[in-house]
């Protein structure tokens, strides 16, 4: 039962990072592959930087901000009188900015993909931006986007380096998996790894391979 | 009636210039030059899909681009029907709904849905997924969705091209039948002057970016 705990913490967790990542990564992804504007390539830089910080470096930047003395961990703390940082949130956000580069660099691809002449089109129909990104690009750029989201629930299901930072690993309220392996590890508790191990592995395998099927199967044009 | 002035029009792509002057009047026009000399670059000019790099482009005594006053209305408000070469479907749509896509912004007295798909002959693929029609099905399909946005005049560039001579003969007894039905102006864009006769009262031609 343990074992499924800290499965089903973690899952959770991992699924509220990109459902809170997810708007946002769209809607940069979006910006990225559509628009230009001055300073594109340093927010893009920025946006990249949690792929090859450190995790803990990021972990680290993240516990400055979100920590109770932090900018926005005392914001919060004074107005909602939660604290963000050693709790099941800063698990969630860490996985979430964790998960944000893998899910921004799919959406852009996916957008990029959609050809500008059916934008066009639905320009030409009486469509405004808003409608024409709801109804044509969103639809037409959703096979990518799932894949991405696959890849980034993935990515945040393996979070370790900044989730240990910010939120520590606190058995039985921000114990993760790959937290939870590498404390037995410590501990010496050999036999207790494998079952978590396996849990990681299949999970990580089904979602690259779902992730990947998905964007193999075939398309026609229209 | 279309009523299209382009005044000193200009737009460069690269190394090509697109060039129109003068004022053009029919119920029925019609644009043929040969592949590759700004037919489709014009229609996506008075379409509203680019913007002249100088000059003014009227129609029907509204301005839609004015370079000098940096007016320039966009392609959604100019109700203008556009029938790309491609047909450009939504292939993540059923035939259906590719046809109701813009009848939103038609006026209550826009085009019966009924009607219009019966003209068409569209009634057996109302069902079908856009993906998987033949050519002349997409134009025809094409056509119906634009006509239902409740445009004022259509824009059609290169309907026939790649069709067989049976959809062709098929895809010209509709256009001539919808404009005997709705009455609706046209601007009909093909390499094939011959395409053009008996379907436009004015033919212009273009060469080498030169619209005359």
């Amino acid at each position: 039962m343990e074992y499924l705990g800290i499965f089903a913490f973690t899952s959770a967790c991992a699924a509220l990072a990109v459902a809170l990542a997810l708007p946002a990564a769209a809607g940069f992804g979006w910006l990225l592959a559509r628009k230009d504007w001055p300073g594109k390539a340093l927010f893009e830089t920025l946006c990249t930087l949690p792929l090859v910080l450190p995790p803990v470096a990021t972990g680290l930047i993240l516990l400055e901000i979100l920590g109770r003395r932090g900018w926005v961990g005392a914001w919060f703390w004074s107005w909602f009188g939660v604290d963000i940082a050693f709790t099941w949130r800063a698990v969630v956000m860490a996985m979430a900015v964790m998960a944000f580069p893998l899910l921004a660099g799919s959406a852009r691809v996916a957008f990029e993909g959609v050809p500008r002449r059916q934008e066009d089109m639905a320009r030409t129909l009486g469509l405004g931006e808003v409608q024409v990104f709801r109804r044509v690009s969103l639809p037409l750029a959703r096979r990518g986007l799932l894949a991405g989201v696959l890849l980034g629930y993935a990515r945040a299901l393996g979070e370790f380096g900044a989730t240990i930072t910010l939120a520590g690993a606190i058995p039985g309220r921000t114990e993760t998996l790959a937290s939870a392996i590498y404390s037995r590890l410590q501990l010496g508790q050999d036999d207790s790894i494998w079952p978590l191990l396996l849990f990681s592995l299949c999970g990580a395998f089904c979602l690259v391979w779902a992730s990947q099927q998905w964007l193999r199967s075939p398309r026609t044009p229209a | 009636m279309i009523d299209l002035n382009l005044e000193q029009v200009c737009l460069r792509q690269g190394d090509f210039t697109l060039s129109a002057n003068g004022r053009f009047r029919a119920e029925t026009l019609g644009i043929s030059g040969k592949s590759a000399c700004g037919k489709t670059t014009l229609l996506e000019l008075i379409i509203g899909l680019r913007r002249p790099d100088h000059g003014r482009v009227h129609m029907n005594g509204e301005v839609l681009d004015d370079v000098a006053s940096k007016l320039h209305v966009e392609a959604r408000a100019r109700r203008i029907g556009y029938v790309a070469q491609d047909a450009d479907l939504f292939p993540h749509l059923g035939v259906r709904d590719n046809l109701l896509f813009g009848a939103a912004r038609a006026d209550a007295g826009g085009p019966d849905f009924g009607a219009l798909v019966s003209a068409l002959g569209l009634s057996a693929l109302l069902g079908r997924s856009a993906k998987g029609l033949s050519g002349g099905e997409r134009r025809r399909v094409a056509l119906g969705r634009a006509l239902l946005s409740g445009p004022r005049f259509l824009v059609l560039d290169e309907p026939f091209a790649g069709l067989d001579e049976v959809s062709r003969r098929g895809l010209r007894r509709n256009l001539m039948y919808l404009h005997g039905y709705f009455q609706i102006p046209w601007i009909l864009v093909s390499h094939d002057r011959s395409d053009l006769r008996g379907l436009c009262g004015t033919i212009l031609g273009v060469k080498d970016g030169v619209l005359s």
